[in-house]
């Protein structure tokens, strides 16, 4: 027997998946505060201070991404930014 | 092995979309259930061993690599080979990879490189395809242990790491890229680790502690990133790897750099001359008339060259190459009516795991690849 006997995702579909709605944009919060991400313990499906971006198809919505840009803290001593430079690339399917 | 035309699910896009997978088409479709690829048991057990056979030649070549001090080759920086060596010498956790191999059923599969450091397509193999099959024929068999290998490896994982939460990163804005990186996140959480996400844009750097921090400014001191090496280290925060105090864990480890960079075919081939499963290459074209000449770092079929008899066949642009390049004897995908696959076959810790198939219309697999399940015929 060469496949998983069995198959649960207690994150992913929680974050990404929609079942009878594919067309309403689901927000994931807390994106007007400066509290960070939610933190994920196993078990927990929570929501991350995310805003889906996506568009309209003729069957239905396709999320692209998603902005967490309100999110930030400031603080002297910290830089961000520092990684994530390489723009206009994704790691994508074939890498 | 053969490749059979079928009728999609009725409503599949909402039944792909249900697990989450919301990038299943483009300008064209990815995920691509009008047909499906079907092995016997003994074709897919070949892949197998031979997965795990590949495997432990990668290893053997990381050692050798280490040993003769050859990052020059690889156009690895000089600031980075420490921190290499530290990671290979620790053992530091590494989770996945994923072989691509050229076969058609018959003779050997040989390799055509090995995705190490930045694999996709994981979530594809391991849960689409998986749904896939429990819908249109449950009884049959895959070629798919991806879920439970990934989470027993996490289990596995977690004397490895420190005490601490598993911070799991990728770009902003992709959503294949977060996609798989939550799956990842999803297996580590049901084997028990507590994890985080952060954007890899919104790591904080604190400049007075010398360490990684997150956007509560707690310091990070284990992170599961899906962002190349090559990049990180080319970045502002690169050189910050190795000051790091805290000296953080990053999944993949950067030994990864030597072996999801291309310069790795002409070492394998140099220390296993003629082995079945590996086709000739080196840094020079050598005395070869038929072969691809590959950047050494590259992705999505960027910048490939492929000449027969003298004559150029098939190319494709790209923004890569800088580095250099390789020069692998060409040994052309099969083609099934015009359809070309690619398989990969992942290992996942230290085992095979499962095989995920991308298939293009030409000799290059690239970004317009379409994803197809497979069976096993009983």
């Amino acid at each position: 027997m060469k496949k998983s006997k069995a198959i649960s995702l207690a994150l992913v579909t929680g974050l990404l998946g929609c079942n009878s709605h594919p067309q309403q944009t689901r927000l994931y919060l807390r994106t007007d505060t400066l509290e960070n991400y939610t933190s994920t313990s196993p078990g927990y499906q929570g929501y991350y201070a995310f805003r889906p971006i996506g568009t309209y198809y003729s069957f239905g919505y396709v999320r692209q991404g998603y902005s967490s840009s309100e999110v930030h803290t400031s603080e002297p001593s910290i830089t961000r930014g520092g990684f994530g430079e390489s723009g206009g690339f994704h790691v994508s399917t074939s890498s | 092995m053969e490749r059979i035309f079928t009728k999609p699910r009725n409503n599949w896009q909402q039944a792909v979309e249900a697990l989450g997978f919301g990038f299943h088409t483009s300008d064209v479709a990815y995920w691509d259930e009008s047909a499906y690829y079907t092995f016997s048991m003994e074709e897919i057990t070949k892949l197998e061993t031979i997965t795990a056979e590949l495997w432990d030649m990668c290893l053997q070549a990381v050692q050798y690599v280490i040993d003769h001090n050859l990052f020059d080759q690889f156009k690895i920086p000089k600031f980075i080979v420490p921190h290499i060596i530290d990671s290979w010498d620790n053992d530091a956790p590494a989770i996945y990879g994923r072989f691509d191999l050229c076969y058609d059923g018959h003779g050997e599969p040989k390799l055509l490189e090995f995705n190490a450091d930045t694999p996709t397509s994981l979530f594809e193999a391991s849960i689409v395809q998986w749904f896939w099959l429990k819908d249109f024929d449950e009884p049959k068999d895959q070629f798919n242990s991806l879920h439970e290998k990934l989470i027993a490896y996490w289990k596995y994982l977690i004397d490895y790491l420190y005490d601490d939460s598993l911070y799991f990163t990728c770009v902003k804005g992709i959503l294949e890229d977060f996609t798989t990186t939550a799956y990842l996140q999803d297996c580590a959480m049901q084997a028990g680790i507590t994890t985080e996400f952060i954007y890899i844009e919104d790591i904080g750097w604190d400049n007075n502690n010398h360490f990684f921090v997150d956007l509560n400014n707690k310091p990070i001191k284990n992170i599961f990133k899906l962002y190349p090496y090559e990049w990180m280290v080319n970045e502002s925060f690169g050189q910050n790897l190795i000051i790091d105090k805290l000296k953080a864990i990053w999944i993949e480890p950067s030994w990864k750099m030597i072996l999801s960079n291309k310069a790795i075919l002409p070492i394998l081939w140099q220390l296993f001359p003629y082995h079945k499963n590996l086709l000739p290459a080196y840094f020079t074209r050598s005395n070869l008339k038929n072969y691809v000449k590959k950047p050494l770092l590259s992705r999505e079929g960027a910048n490939i060259t492929i000449v027969e008899n003298e004559k150029l066949v098939a190319s494709s642009e790209g923004e890569y190459g800088e580095e250099g390049f390789i020069f692998q004897e060409l040994k052309k995908l099969p083609d099934f009516n015009g359809n070309f696959p690619v398989i990969g076959s992942w290992v996942i810790g230290q085992q095979p795991a499962g095989i995920g198939i991308r298939e293009s219309n030409g000799l290059i697999t690239d970004n317009l690849s379409r994803f197809i399940p497979h069976l096993i015929l009983p």
